[in-house]
């Protein structure tokens, strides 16, 4: 059993796979995906639809076939184009939980749960066995008791509970999850976030998690890849991502971001910041980037909307980091109040305190924090 | 959905008229009537039924009445019943029928069943032969066909010397005089059919069932078993209620096949007594229909008991709307393999005896002497056809007529009845009676009609067109209704809540995703048409002559390589039609 | 091959009788022609397919063109019958084989005379006047001689009974071949009693059924499925075997002809042509056109090829009222002991 010394339950190298709406025009697919995701970690591909999450998702099930890379589950390689290795999907030791939730209409739930295990080669299940498993996955996932029922009968919620139960009831190696939450209302897919948080924990199981949901992706994952246009161009912790994304794309995507468009004005003496002069002629001290700029050089800097300090003009002068600005409209969220705040030119988002209310027009000062601004090279 | 909510306001606005003042209540009566498709469902309804219920009366009425000699009808009798239900081996030959008509109709569904989805949702090679052998069977006269493989069969046919040669034996090895011998030409007969109409169920299935079943470890064998046969059950259910009642009334096969060695099935029991007579008893053969009338009607009615909850069924959601094809690596040259097997047993084995046939002075088992007596003078005596230009045009008119009539119809009440619309039981169970009138009936009944109405169609197109447009109802119906049953509803309630009137949500969302099940449709019932013989006999004039019934006067009387070689011809003949059909048929909208 | 037949036809026509060519010729009747060709088409039921080459000579004579519907007998029977009743009759002309006295009692046929059928035997005419008859289709039993050596080949039809027959005969049902033929034959020509004892003995040797034309039934024993045919036409045989095919006609006597007849229809669209139509069918010309595979009623035309002159004394030779009283009873035998 133990031939995966190495802890790395599922690893992708340089897989790609196009797909060809005419020959020479390229409409869609993965590009080089390289990952590795290790036991017991919950692995999210996130990106707007068309990116090519599914399709690398659908590759590891063995449900596309790749052009070229390879692909090991547990240390055994499923997929090699240039070795000729192609395990097909029933051998792959996967559970999966499809976006429509698939359960079969002419099963009972009980039928729909015990499916792998009926089917499975790998191990024969006595009939206590798979009584017990059925018990325990039904109970895992909040459906005991509904054994008998059409699955026809259940809810959108109590789908998804079945799916999920079916997905893991043979303890696969890898979970995969293709949007499963995206069918489900708000408050439900709430509840099904924490639920399967808690469940893949509970079991144990390495989960490959598709969404386009940024929220669901930050709050769920251990490792979160983000994809562009069919290329991975992030990986990397829910705390990475959101705070030092790589690039533009991966800022807007992930939570809300002001961009800002400057100049390099100067290093600071500590080195460790910078100074970046914006439109209007205000210089702002950031941290420096992980990737080397120069004075002189054009860039972005993002600053998330709630890193903001808001307060009404004082009069002042110019302090560290301030700008300011007039309010021009306002968005109250409940829990949150998002101010729009015309600064020179532009317009920026800032997220305040329910009660911080400014009045439109306005004179605000807004102060952003040197080691909350991320300073991108402009595109 | 709302058709059945409306019906029963409609149920409830009859109870309380002391309310309403009886104008008003008449007219909010009838604008739930017209409601929610209730307009099209009654249209639809009164076109099918004005068709089918006149012929089903005549069938009522002549089978209560004693035949006279001269044709008209006699007295008020119950004899004809009797005289149906007293044959003292009905019991036999029902049980003959029975298993014939089940086994057949199962292999059929098995075949064609196989070749449909391997051609729809397969990688396997030498897919054609399956459009080949299709076009090739619906084009070839049934006599012709069943004569065909009788000799490929028979005891000195090639199989035969075959099996002979391999197990050394002196004797033949096969006798096809049987009944395995019956089910198995049936069922290649009935083969094309089960193919054609399996072929939407599997285009069109859901592709994530199938595929939540591969992840959960299932292999390919596992999937097809446990799910996608399982969940085209409705549909499939309903093709072999269709082969099933077709084989029950079937007679070339059992006639030709069966009789030889005295295993009578209801057809052969019954109707051989009364072709036997001249001019031949109809109220019989109409006591027979309505028997047949009455068991389809109870099958019918099983099967909408085990189609109840057919919304569980439908497959087709708006999402990922494109059958995976399966990869079946080194299994797709078994699989064509396979395609290979059925291709040569159904179609190389018949068509090679008839090319054989057709090459022969006189018909001969394969030797070598035989060899040297090879000519095309059969082929050079056909060149003479050639000026029945115009029976060539009227039969390639009337059936490409009677197709598209019954196809347009089809769509329509094939989609009020999968749909469970108003209307759609009644429309089901009339839709289905054409299939058990028998030939001969419905085209006295036409006559009958006809000749009694003032409307001067007698001996000309049109009462043809009528009658075939009859006789392919329950074949049209079959093919939408399967087309429809897999089309999610929320693609229809998608272009209503967009504000598309019914009939335009019909024919810009249902008619274009069925449109394959239709093109299916129409080649088929153009072909059925080709080749139908027993309605154009009674009905066609001397100037509405068309070639199926020409040649089946030619195929009765005619030498074997004759016959052959006129049957090679035709059946090419048709399938350059059918196959420029397709063709066209690629081209319309973008498929 | 037919063309050589036809020659010999034609030769031995005019050594018959080239006077009653002569006088056939002229008996048209120039007002009937006149009549005839004012109605401008004639509309023919007709049943037998070498009976088409009879439409192209009466166009060729008189320019009249024929519509025609070829269909089996009893489908021609029933058309008739629904359109007479109908008032709406189509059909001027007719020729069947079975189902005329039906058409007769249905009031669809009128009785008329012809000029060319003066010269007919009796037995060919309906006293009544209703059909003629225009030819005679002779029945032989026929086997495959390359399988049956010819000293065992059967000389009389009680050689049929022998056990080496058990399970090698074969016949179809239904029409006035085959099985019906064959029993009507047997019946009629021994008597019910002794013709009953035949039959009985005949199904212990297990015939075997087969619902296809007798011309089928005849290349099956071509083709060696099966061994000897019952009931099959004398011409099936000779076509097939001046073409090499190893089939052997047997004269098992009596032979029995059952005949085709020419009928013309009340409310008639073309009465003249029709009638005119009919007079060509028993004219030496047409007729000889229908003894290239027939026997032809007329005594001036000669007898088909396989057959002589001396058979027509010979022959067993049911009219339609023999074929029409007893049909029902000879299915019956058929039902009851073969089926």
């Amino acid at each position: 059993m133990d031939r995966n010394s190495s802890g790395i339950m599922l690893r992708v190298n340089a897989l790609s796979k196009l797909y060809r709406s005419q020959p020479g025009q390229v409409a869609g697919g993965v590009r080089e995906a390289t990952f590795d995701v290790p036991q017991g970690a919950f692995f999210t591909l996130l990106g707007p639809s068309g990116c090519g999450k599914t399709t690398t998702l659908r590759c590891v099930a063995g449900l596309e076939s790749p052009d070229v890379g390879s692909i090991a589950i547990d240390g055994e390689t499923v997929f090699d184009a240039g070795n000729y290795i192609e395990t097909p999907v029933n051998k792959r030791n996967i559970g999966m939980v499809f976006q429509s939730y698939a359960i079969w209409p002419h099963m009972t739930v009980y039928e729909n749960a015990i499916f792998p295990l009926k089917v499975t080669r790998r191990k024969r299940y006595s009939r206590d066995d798979i009584k017990r498993r059925a018990r325990s996955a039904l109970e895992t996932v909040g459906l005991g008791g509904f054994e008998a029922r059409s699955a026809t009968q259940l809810s959108g919620g109590q789908q998804q509970r079945l799916a999920l139960a079916r997905a893991i009831i043979h303890e696969p190696a890898l979970l995969l999850l293709d949007e499963p939450l995206s069918n489900l209302d708000v408050k439900l897919r709430e509840e099904m976030r924490v639920e399967l948080k808690r469940l893949q924990q509970q079991v144990g199981i390495t989960a490959i998690y598709v969404t386009h949901d940024q929220g669901e992706a930050l709050a769920l994952s251990d490792t979160i890849a983000i994809m562009e246009n069919g290329n991975i161009v992030q990986y990397g912790t829910p705390d990475e991502i959101y705070h030092a994304p790589a690039n533009r794309f991966v800022a807007g995507f992930v939570g809300t971001t002001n961009f800002i468009d400057g100049r390099v004005a100067g290093v600071l003496a500590n080195a460790k910041e910078l100074s970046v002069e914006i439109a209007d002629g205000t210089l702002l001290s950031c941290r420096a980037p992980q990737s080397p700029v120069s004075v002189g050089q054009a860039v972005t800097i993002c600053v998330r909307p709630e890193s903001i300090r808001m307060a009404a003009t004082s009069g002042e002068g110019a302090s560290a980091n301030r700008l300011s600005g007039r309010i021009s409209s306002k968005t109250f969220l409940g829990n949150t109040t998002v101010h729009y705040v015309a600064v020179g030119g532009h317009v920026m988002q800032v997220m305040s305190n329910p009660d911080a209310v400014h009045a439109p027009n306005a004179a605000v000062d807004l102060h952003i924090p040197s080691e909350r601004i991320v300073i991108l090279p402009k595109a | 959905m709302t058709g059945s909510r409306s019906s029963a306001a409609v149920a409830g606005a009859g109870g309380p008229a002391r309310s309403g003042s009886p104008p008003s209540l008449l007219k909010r009566s009838a604008r739930r009537l017209f409601a929610n498709g209730g307009l099209i469902g009654i249209i639809t309804t009164a076109i099918v039924a004005l068709l089918v219920i006149p012929p089903l009366v005549y069938l009522l009425i002549s089978s209560f009445h004693a035949t006279t000699r001269d044709g008209s009808l006699g007295a008020l009798t119950l004899k004809n019943y009797i005289g149906v239900f007293a044959g003292k081996e009905l019991l036999t030959a029902g049980m003959h029928s029975f298993v014939f008509a089940s086994a057949s109709a199962v292999l059929a569904l098995m075949i064609g069943g196989f070749q449909a989805w391997v051609v729809e949702r397969t990688d396997a090679p030498c897919k054609v032969l399956v459009l080949i052998s299709t076009i090739v069977s619906l084009s070839m006269p049934y006599v012709l066909y069943t004569v065909a493989m009788l000799y490929a069969l028979g005891r000195v046919g090639p199989v035969n010397d075959l099996l002979k040669w391999v197990l050394s034996s002196s004797t033949p090895v096969l006798n096809v005089n049987s009944m395995w011998g019956m089910i198995v030409i049936e069922a290649v007969l009935s083969t094309p059919l089960s193919f054609l109409l399996l072929s939407p169920i599997f285009r069109a299935s859901n592709i994530s069932f199938e595929e939540a079943a591969m992840t959960s470890g299932a292999s390919t064998a596992q999937t097809l078993r446990m799910i996608t046969f399982k969940l085209a059950t409705p549909g499939v259910l309903a093709v072999l209620l269709l082969i099933f009642i077709r084989a029950v009334e079937a007679f070339e096969v059992p006639s030709l096949v069966g009789m030889p060695s005295k295993i009578n099935v209801l057809t052969t029991d019954i109707f051989l007594n009364l072709k036997l007579q001249v001019p031949p008893d109809l109220g019989k053969a109409s006591a027979f229909s309505v028997f047949l009338v009455i068991l389809v009607s109870l099958m019918l009615m099983l099967y909408h008991r085990l189609l109840r909850h057919s919304e569980q069924f439908q497959t087709v959601t708006g999402k990922a709307y494109q059958p995976r094809i399966l990869k079946l690596g080194r299994a797709r040259w078994f699989v064509g393999g396979g395609l290979i097997v059925t291709f040569s047993l159904c179609t190389l084995l018949p068509l090679g005896v008839l090319v054989w046939a057709s090459l022969l002075p006189y018909y001969q088992s394969f030797s070598m002497r035989a060899l040297s007596r090879l000519t095309f003078k059969n082929y050079e005596g056909l060149l003479g056809l050639g000026r029945d230009v115009n029976v060539i045009m009227n039969t390639i008119v009337l059936s490409a007529s009677t197709a598209t009539i019954a196809v347009l119809l089809a769509a329509v009440a094939g989609w009020l009845i999968a749909r469970g619309r108003r209307w759609s039981r009644f429309l089901d169970q009339i839709a289905m009676i054409p299939l058990v009138l028998p030939g001969l009936v419905l085209g006295v009944a036409m006559m009958e009609i006809f000749l009694k109405v003032p409307l001067p169609i007698y001996g000309t197109m049109w009462i043809l067109l009528i009658a075939f447009v009859i006789h392919c109802i329950p074949f049209g119906f079959r093919y939408s209704t399967a087309g429809v049953m897999q089309i999610h509803r929320e693609l229809e309630e998608a272009a209503g809540t967009s504000g598309a009137s019914l009939p335009s949500t019909l024919a810009r969302i249902v008619a274009p995703l069925i449109k394959p099940a239709l093109l299916s449709a129409w080649l088929f019932l153009f072909l059925t048409t080709a080749r139908g013989v027993s309605i154009p006999v009674l009905l066609s004039g001397p100037g509405s002559q068309v070639v199926s019934a020409r040649l089946y006067e030619e195929f009765v009387n005619g030498q074997a390589p004759h016959v052959a070689a006129l049957g090679l011809v035709w059946t090419s003949f048709m399938a350059c039609i059918a196959i420029a059909f397709r063709r066209l048929g690629g081209r319309i909208g973008p498929q | 091959m037919r063309s050589v037949v036809w020659k010999h036809a034609v030769a031995a026509a005019a050594l018959f009788n080239v006077v009653a060519v002569a006088s056939a010729m002229a008996a048209d009747d120039p007002e009937l022609v006149a009549k005839a060709k004012r109605e401008g088409v004639v509309n023919w039921y007709f049943s037998n397919q070498s009976a088409e080459v009879l439409a192209d000579g009466f166009t060729k004579k008189y320019g009249i063109p024929v519509n025609r519907l070829r269909n089996g007998s009893t489908s021609q029977t029933l058309k008739l019958i629904n359109e007479f009743r109908a008032n709406h009759v189509v059909a001027d002309v007719l020729d069947i084989t079975i189902g005329v006295p039906t058409l007769v009692e249905a009031g669809v046929l009128i009785p008329f005379e012809l000029e060319n059928a003066k010269g007919v035997d009796p037995q060919y005419k309906d006293p009544k006047g209703y059909w003629v008859a225009t030819m005679m289709f002779v029945q032989m039993p026929a086997l495959n001689s390359d399988i049956v050596p010819a000293k065992d080949r059967p000389k009389t039809l009680d050689d049929l009974l022998l056990p080496m027959w058990k399970d090698k005969l074969v016949w179809n049902p239904g029409g006035s071949t085959g099985a019906t033929g064959f029993i009507a034959n047997i019946l009629t020509s021994r008597g019910e009693e002794k013709g009953m004892e035949y039959l009985q003995k005949l199904k212990g040797q297990n015939v075997r059924s087969i619902d296809i034309s007798s011309r089928a039934i005849a290349d099956q024993i071509i083709a060696g499925e099966y061994t000897l045919g019952l009931g099959l036409l004398q011409n099936q045989a000779q076509v097939s075997q001046a073409q090499g095919a190893p089939i052997e006609s047997l004269r098992l006597e009596p032979l029995l002809a059952t005949t085709a007849m020419v009928g013309l229809t009340a409310k008639s669209p073309h009465p003249n042509a029709g009638r005119l139509f009919a007079e060509f069918e028993l004219s030496q010309e047409g007729q000889m056109l229908y003894a290239k595979n027939y026997f032809a009623v007329r005594k001036d035309v000669p007898p088909p090829p396989g057959l002589v002159e001396a058979d027509r004394a010979t022959l067993n030779v049911l009219s339609p009222d023999d074929m029409n009283n007893n049909f029902e009873h000879w299915t019956d035998v058929y039902n009851k002991l073969f089926r």
